[in-house]
């Protein structure tokens, strides 16, 4: 038991062997005044770079804008999602009429939508709001209609056994059933609207076209385009921190909601 | 609700005529029953009993109305059956509780399309849930009972919308022997209680001779009724009787032709 | 004996086709019914299929003929047609493919090598997945996006920068499944080729390999369809040359017809190579299996 604990102590310890030696090599070389290149960014320099950019009130204005653009795009493009899907899941006719279609779409990659979008909707917070919600649109979509169409023959035949119509059975069959699928849809379209967002702020942020930019992805964009390479740091630090903050707010809501299916397994 | 009339007496509560049912298995017809002829009388506990894969669960299946047959007709208490409906309740070999709901609103969600009130609704799942042992566990999820217990709240389900008929599709199979028995006995405390029509499909001969008033043996490719044996034992039944053993190898000699 | 199923309540629709069906053969050569009906079905499928698109492309062609939105915004499907010929006959839309194509490729190797090896160490080594993985794990936190401006600042945004940052992005994916391959080869199967005394080679090649066949290929077809999404993204922001180029300028030029012409050789593109990556991994794996068994 000791020996185990040991053991697994000595090898979470491993872990950060790697990212302490390369932390430690950094703020040596900085000590050395390798800074001087231009490139290479002392230690120092990025925490200085994280705190004044706190205290200016410019990441902390980034990240509150991505967020809520992240969470307003997934929000409105699995709502849309998930309207389609249960069509198309639900109704054959549906499906072939429509699934041909958006599966052909789906084709097109995410960002070059990005050129039609702007042309249409202009560079503002629509054009900006449109491309997160297609981003989180197909995931969503494929799993409602997987999930739908895949509610086991067994489940529906008791719904039928108890004289339910179709709205019964939808409600208290079909989605329940298939609500881990459809779960696990908004949770890979979260992670795909959160790529989405910093994409789309990112390449507004470049002067793609002029408007004002805001957001992480912008933030990274300016960073770069001053040749700033601290904030670019700061920027990388805390897409990454977010990111895995977010994802773990969306897992464990999503484990929740999904309780029974793990419950029962 | 009016009591039934003498009348009821003299038709079937099920009456089954010249039933054939094929389905097609890799594109070719499979002949799952072939002018299958039963009738089962109000009240009374018939069991169906033959190898697998001789048309038992299909047969129970046109009578749920879950599958139509493709020719012959099904009458439940004088009419054509043309689909599900309350008046006849379903128990699996699977219990098929939803793993979503609690044993209780697994029951509850039975009645949604009854006509009674909120109170008598929770009334009657509280009766039910008493009747068939699980008191306590109203609130369990499925995957928290053990076989039996999921298979008692299938069957509290299943009588939730008072059915006139319940169809039992090899409901004990899946339990161990101990367990088996005991939900035998208790079953047939709910048949006597309850005083509905009873049709079930067993592996088991010993089980199906213990409840029923009558066997019914069916033979397969294509599926057809060989034989059916009335059980006239007096109940409660042992057995270890002789009339009980003798009757039971019977059956079990009718088995073994027809498997051949 | 009536077929009429009106007439007949106990006949289904079902049994009715069933008899419909057994008469067909006196009528046509066998197969033929069969056949026939399969071709028609297929057709309406297709013709249902096909209702969607077809309307968008009314709507569109009739927006376009009474100039309800801007040329500029929506071009007629006409001048779209028409680039688009434009752009193959001038070779040029080949050229930026091709230039497009290069870099994923060269991505796609080194990105998909590096993976590989990495996966493949992880997955037979628990040292080396104990000081790796959480580094792994923390730098993948950052989508290949976010890498965009450091790799542009210290690369500069010449051809070395998209080639790394496709790597970069068809590296976890190879990574993540040869990783699930190594440890996925079942117990079982390491038992079976300890108790017939099989060598390490032969164990390798006869137990090790053929489970981790199929994950490898699954990874690759990851790793291609994840670079060619970066390789796009890529193109928009720091390129002069590429398919993901041409789109963006015809964006900052008001080229409507240039850009939807390219989103549709990306989509078109995307979808082949993906079909591609499927078709091999299907063989390979039948070939895997068959060569085993
Ligand atoms: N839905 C179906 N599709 C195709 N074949 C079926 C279907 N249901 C039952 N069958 C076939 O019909 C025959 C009778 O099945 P079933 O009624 O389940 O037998 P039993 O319950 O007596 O074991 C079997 O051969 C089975 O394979
Ligand atoms: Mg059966």
């Amino acid at each position: 038991m000791d020996a185990r604990a040991a053991i697994s102590g000595s090898r979470r310890w491993r872990g950060i062997v790697l990212p302490a030696t390369f932390v430690a090599l950094w703020g040596i070389a900085g000590s050395f005044g390798a800074g001087k290149s231009g490139l290479f960014i002392p230690l120092g320099a990025v925490i200085g770079a994280l705190f004044e950019s706190i205290r200016n009130g410019d990441l902390p204005g980034a990240v509150g804008a991505t967020i809520l653009r992240a969470l307003v795009g997934w929000s409105l493009g699995s709502l849309l999602g998930f309207a389609v899907g249960l069509l198309t899941g639900l109704s054959t006719g549906s499906q072939r009429a429509i699934a041909p279609t958006l599966h052909g779409a789906r084709q097109v990659a995410l960002f070059a939508w990005i050129p039609l979008f702007s042309a249409w909707l202009g560079n503002g917070e629509a054009m900006k709001i449109a491309l997160i919600s297609l981003s989180a649109f197909f995931p969503v979509l494929l799993h409602v209609e997987a999930g739908c169409r895949g509610v086991p023959a067994p489940f529906r035949e008791v719904g039928r056994l108890f004289a339910f119509d179709r709205i019964d059975e939808i409600r208290f069959v079909i989605l329940p059933a298939a609500a881990p699928t459809i779960i696990s849809g908004l949770e890979l379209g979260f992670t795909i609207a959160w790529i989405g967002t910093i994409g789309a702020e990112y390449l507004i942020g470049t002067g793609y076209m002029n408007a004002s930019p805001d957001g992480i992805g912008a933030f990274l964009a300016g960073a770069r385009e001053n040749a700033r390479m601290d904030l670019v740091v700061v920027g990388i630090l805390a897409l990454g921190s977010i990111g895995f903050v977010l994802d773990r707010v969306v897992v464990q809501a999503s484990r929740r909601a999904a309780g029974w299916h793990k419950r029962s397994r | 609700m009016a009591q039934a009339l003498p009348i009821a007496s003299t038709s079937p509560a099920i009456e089954i005529a010249h039933v054939a049912k094929s389905f097609v298995v890799n594109g070719a017809p499979l002949e799952a029953l072939r002018d299958v002829s039963l009738g089962v009388e109000p009240g009374t506990f018939i069991s169906l009993v033959g190898p697998s894969g001789c048309g038992k669960s299909t047969l129970l299946r046109l009578i749920s109305g879950l599958e139509s047959a493709d020719s012959g007709h099904i009458r439940v208490r004088g009419e054509p059956v043309r689909g599900p409906g309350l008046d006849r309740g379903m128990v699996f070999q699977d219990h098929r509780l939803f793993p979503w709901l609690t044993v209780e609103h697994n029951i509850l969600l039975s009645l949604r399309r009854t006509t009674y009130s909120e109170p008598q609704k929770k009334r009657i799942v509280r009766d039910l849930i008493a009747l068939v042992g699980l008191a306590g566990f109203e609130a369990a999820q499925p995957h928290q009972l053990s076989g039996g217990m999921a298979q008692r709240a299938a069957i509290a389900r299943a009588l939730a919308p008072r059915p006139d008929i319940l169809l039992l599709d090899e409901p004990f199979g899946a339990l161990d022997s101990l367990t088996r028995t005991r939900l035998q006995n208790e079953f047939l405390r709910i048949w006597e209680h309850e005083g509905i029509t009873m049709l079930m499909v067993t592996h088991d001969v010993e089980e199906a001779v213990f409840l029923s008033d009558r066997v019914v043996v069916i033979e397969p490719r294509p599926g057809r009724i060989r034989r059916t044996v009335d059980i006239r034992l007096a109940r409660p039944r042992r057995r270890s009787d002789a009339d009980f053993v003798a009757l039971k190898e019977e059956i079990l000699g009718e088995l073994n032709v027809a498997e051949a | 004996m009536t077929i009429n199923p009106t007439i007949n309540p106990t006949i289904t629709p079902l049994e009715y086709r069933r008899r419909f069906r057994a008469a067909v053969p006196l009528l046509w050569p066998p197969g033929f019914a069969d056949l026939a009906s399969g071709i028609l079905r297929r057709a309406g499928s297709v013709l249902v299929a096909l209702a969607l698109p077809l309307a968008i492309f009314a709507a569109w062609s009739f927006a376009a003929r009474y100039q309800l939105v801007a040329p500029q915004i929506l071009p007629a499907p006409s001048v779209v047609g028409a680039t688009a010929i434009e752009l193959i006959k001038s070779g040029q839309l080949q050229s930026e493919l091709a230039v497009s194509l290069f870099r994923l490729a060269a991505g796609l190797v080194i990105g998909a090598a590096a993976g590989l090896a990495v996966g493949l160490a992880m997955g037979l080594s628990t040292a080396v997945e104990d000081y790796l993985a959480p580094t792994v794990r923390a730098i993948w936190l950052v989508p290949s996006l976010g890498w965009l401006p450091f790799f542009m600042l210290i690369f500069g945004i010449g051809e070395a920068l998209k080639i790394v940052l496709i790597a970069k992005a068809c590296f976890l994916p190879m990574m993540v499944n040869s990783f699930d391959g190594v440890r996925g080869v079942s117990p079982k199967h390491r038992d079976v080729a300890r108790m017939l005394e099989l060598g390490r080679i032969d164990t390798l090649r006869f137990v090790v390999v053929p489970s981790l066949f199929p994950h490898l290929l699954t990874g690759l077809r990851l790793s291609l369809s994840k670079g060619w999404q970066v390789l796009v993204l890529v193109e928009m922001i720091a390129s002069a040359a590429g398919i993901g180029y041409l789109m963006t300028w015809g964006r900052k030029s008001f080229q409507l017809d240039i850009v939807l012409v390219t989103m549709l050789l990306i989509g078109v593109v995307g979808w082949l190579l993906d079909r591609a990556a499927l078709l091999v991994q299907a063989r390979a794996t039948a070939w895997a299996s068959r060569s085993v068994g």
